[in-house]
């Protein structure tokens, strides 16, 4: 702020100037005045002055003329000659001291008449005296010329008071004068100093605003270089005639060149290009018609090549322009963004119209505002046809519109729906079942927008759905009638081996006498073919029923299973030496009694094929194999040829003629079917005559799958 | 032979078995008593004196009844069934004997109350002895309340 611009400080100072130019012209009056009052002064004592010179001259005259009429002495008469020239020319100043006031004037008047009386008076005594007649002069004349000395003294007297008179009053005047000057000048006095004290606060104050306003401006030159340099943008200042006044950090970083280098160039020789106008086109553009201007701008080549958004403006005032500020933001990312946002875009849109599935999206009201070409496809429509027209409701069956009316209003405040079914109606007419999963879309005051549903054709599915419970059935009428069939098996076939067994036992009980040995004998074969006949029944009946019945799994201690089967297996035969060993076994998770059955059946396998040895030694006990831990029974016994191996656990495959070991070939059909229904898998080892080891594996947990 | 005299009643449609039944029984002396009957519509009358059979008094036994279960008219089961919801018959103990060693009959038998299950063994002998045992615990020796 220049302070010559505030008012206050101007009338302050104006004032304090006008004040002691007043002070000046007062003093300047009130001296004068002083001056002209001890003119006066000076003046009244002339004047007083001058009436003594007059009285002490008549005086001397009078005394002059006595002496020589008293004497008649010659002598005195120069002296009075000389006083009477003297008067004329006192009388002469004192007309000129008075001559500005006409009451001593006329008193003037008075005293000259007077003198010239006692003059003429002294004249006439002196001319009496040398005529020699002194009593030519009566005693009137003498009482006379005193009575005139009288009033001569009287007049001086007067005219002299009215002098003094006169020089009080003068006096009196240049004194109140002289006060009311002082008093007037003390104040005037204040008054400038309280100006001046007024206008040196409002320097002082503007003094301390400069100071603060430069430090505002220091501030803000600051905080504009600041946002200057941490701008990404690149700025810089040009002059009209295209050189740099100053480019920020940015223009450094970018361009690759330094503040120094730039300023004071052009563009054109910063970059080198020949023939290039100093200013380009859109710039002189903006020069020329002072309006801002924006447009993109590429820099650089290949890889390096960058874009920005510029903006360029005239700086100063519009009919004085003083530079051209340009603005430049780096634009490369955000195209390429952009770029790549439409990419994504376009891969969405691709992937949304071209799934396998269909997509659409319902407004609030249940009408279509999305669809995809999928959907389109299966229903027969246009997306014109569809979008903003057609409800989904409009493509449903008539019980697919309850349900959806049911599942809408409570999918708009859920948000969420999972694998509805409907079925759709195309346009044709065709019928086809799908399933719609959905879930809303919302706006930022989580208000229902619209839905974005996921529709599955679900056509193929039905039909393996149908022929899956087809197939279901199926199974279940064959199972019905398997357990028919083995319920028969196990009722209506044993019933005539029992009486092919108890009537040939009848018949040989009865009629036994009467019958040869080879009769016997033959009778015999029946019987036990029978007996034969009725195990193989007994033992496809419980293969059948380990195939069917639920498994109970739990943990099973399978060192005191094999151990219990054991002693079981041994106390029916107490003839035989059998040797059994159980190593302690891991336990295992699954059907205790199912579990038993595979002991049993291996372990009676192994007391059956060491018939033959003198010490049969059995043993149970564990063995690594690729499965993990596997439960392993072995022997010394007969043996097999690994040859035969893959038949060992099939039903009814034996390797050994039955009158060497008896047996219905299912013992080991039921180890398979056991383990394999546990999860687990079976195995055999052997050599003829040298014995034989089986082995099963069984999950240790229950996290197998049950078979 | 009185109805009243009756210790056995043999339900039995097949007609070997019921030969083998009675030889089994006849071994043991316990033919005298026995009734047969070849279907369970027959069983029932006999057990509640109905049909040909009305005016039997059914408080006089039998002491025992062995069933088969398949059987025409009226399956054994639900001869079993009837025995045992019915008071008056509730005490009789029945002796199931049938062929069939399936689980479901020998569950569902105990559930409605049978005393004994045999399944027919295919060999004589032991057919034989299974029956003869029944017989002879059942009609023998076996203490029923006294009927009343």
């Amino acid at each position: 702020m220049n302070p010559l611009s505030n008012r206050r400080f101007v009338l302050g100072i104006g004032l304090a100037v006008v004040l002691a130019g007043g002070m000046g012209v007062l003093s300047y009056r009130g001296t004068r005045r002083t001056i002209e009052t001890a003119i006066w002064v000076e003046h009244t004592h002339g004047v007083i002055h001058a009436l003594k010179d007059v009285l002490v001259s008549i005086q001397a005259a009078e005394s002059a003329s006595r002496g020589f009429v008293i004497t008649g002495n010659a002598d005195y008469l120069a002296p009075f000659d000389q006083q009477r020239t003297v008067l004329v020319q006192q009388l002469r100043a004192l007309r000129r001291l008075t001559a500005d006031n006409p009451v001593q004037q006329r008193r003037l008047d008075s005293l000259d008449v007077l003198i010239g009386e006692k003059l003429k008076f002294m004249t006439v005594w002196i001319a009496a005296r040398r005529s020699g007649n002194p009593t030519a002069v009566s005693q009137r004349d003498i009482w006379r010329g005193e009575e005139v000395m009288r009033q001569i003294r009287s007049l001086a007297d007067r005219m002299e008071a009215t002098e003094a008179g006169l020089l009080a009053q003068r006096h009196e005047a240049a004194y109140q004068s002289a006060r009311r000057t002082f008093a007037v000048i003390a104040l005037i006095g204040l008054v400038a100093v309280a100006a001046v004290a007024v206008a040196f606060a409002l320097l002082r104050r503007y003094l301390l605003a400069r100071d603060r306003g430069e430090e505002v401006v220091r501030q803000s030159e600051e905080r504009l270089q600041a946002i200057l340099d941490f701008s990404p943008a690149i700025i810089s200042v040009k002059d009209l005639d295209g050189r740099y006044q100053l480019v920020n950090r940015a223009f450094e970083q970018l361009l690759g060149f330094s503040r120094s280098e730039a300023i004071g160039r052009t563009e054109a020789e910063l970059f080198g290009l020949v023939d290039a106008e100093p200013l380009g086109e859109s710039e002189r553009e903006v020069v020329a018609t002072g309006r801002p201007q924006q447009g993109e701008q590429t820099i650089g080549t290949g890889a390096d090549q960058r874009t920005f958004l510029v903006s360029r403006f005239l700086l100063g005032p519009p009919t004085a322009p003083q530079g051209l500020c340009s603005v430049g933001t780096d634009i490369t990312e955000r195209q390429a963004a952009e770029r790549a946002m439409r990419q994504a875009a376009a891969e969405i849109a691709d992937l949304y119209d071209n799934a396998p599935c269909g997509y659409h999206s319902l407004d609030a009201d249940g009408v279509f505002v999305r669809i995809n070409d999928t959907e389109l496809r299966w229903l027969g429509y246009t997306r014109e046809e569809v979008v903003g027209r057609l409800r989904f409701t409009d493509v449903i069956t008539p019980a697919g519109r309850e349900l959806f009316r049911q599942q809408f209003p409570a999918f708009r405040t859920t948000g969420v729906v999972h694998d509805l079914e409907f079925d759709l109606v195309a346009r044709d007419g065709r019928i086809f079942p799908v399933m719609v999963s959905g879930s809303a879309v919302r706006d930022a005051d989580g208000r229902f927008l619209r839905s974005r549903s996921v529709v599955v054709d679900i056509t193929e599915r039905k039909r393996l759905e149908r022929q899956l419970t087809e197939r279901a059935r199926d199974i279940e009428a064959a199972n019905a009638e398997l357990e028919a069939f083995s319920y028969s098996v196990s009722h209506d076939l044993r019933a005539p081996l029992r009486a092919i067994e108890g009537f040939s036992r009848i018949l040989h009980e009865d009629y036994g006498p009467i019958l040869d040995d080879e009769g016997r004998r033959l009778l015999g074969i029946v019987r036990s073919n029978a007996q034969r006949m009725a195990q193989l029944i007994d033992d496809l009946l419980t293969f059948s029923r380990i195939g069917r019945r639920d498994l109970e799994r739990a943990t099973v201690d399978m060192t005191e299973l094999a151990c219990s089967v054991a002693g079981e297996l041994r106390a029916a035969e107490p003839g035989r030496r059998v040797s059994v060993t159980i190593e302690p076994l891991p336990p295992a998770f699954g059907d205790r009694s199912l579990l038993r059955q595979v002991f049993v059946n291996l372990l009676s396998n192994a007391f059956k094929f060491t018939r033959g040895r003198e010490i049969a030694e059995i043993t149970v006990g564990t063995r690594v194999n690729g499965d993990g831990i596997a439960y392993a029974v072995s022997d010394n016994g007969a043996g097999f040829d690994m040859q035969y191996a893959g038949k060992l656990f099939g039903v009814f495959q034996r390797l050994h003629p039955a009158d060497q070991f008896e047996g219905t070939g299912v013992g080991l059909a039921i180890v398979h079917r056991v383990v394999q229904r546990h999860g687990g898998s079976v195995g055999a080892l052997g050599r003829p005559g040298e014995g034989a080891t089986f082995w099963f594996t069984l999950p240790q947990t229950g996290a197998a799958r049950e078979l | 032979m009185s109805y009243s005299q009756v210790e056995i009643l043999l339900v039995e449609d097949s007609p070997t078995d019921l030969e083998l039944t009675k030889r089994a029984l006849r071994r043991v002396n316990l033919i005298n008593r026995l009734h047969v009957v070849m279907d369970g519509a027959e069983a029932l009358d006999f057990l509640f004196g109905k049909g040909m059979y009305a005016g039997r008094d059914v408080s006089s036994g039998p002491r025992v009844v062995f069933l088969d279960l398949k059987l025409p008219k009226v399956d054994g089961l639900e001869v079993l069934e009837q025995v045992k919801r019915n008071p008056r018959t509730s005490g009789i103990p029945v002796v199931v004997l049938t062929s069939s060693a399936e689980e479901r009959d020998l569950v569902e038998s105990y559930r409605l109350g049978v005393n004994s299950y045999i399944v027919k063994p295919v060999d004589f002998e032991g057919f034989a002895r299974a029956v003869a045992d029944a017989g002879l615990y059942w009609a023998v020796l076996n203490r029923v309340p006294a009927a009343g």
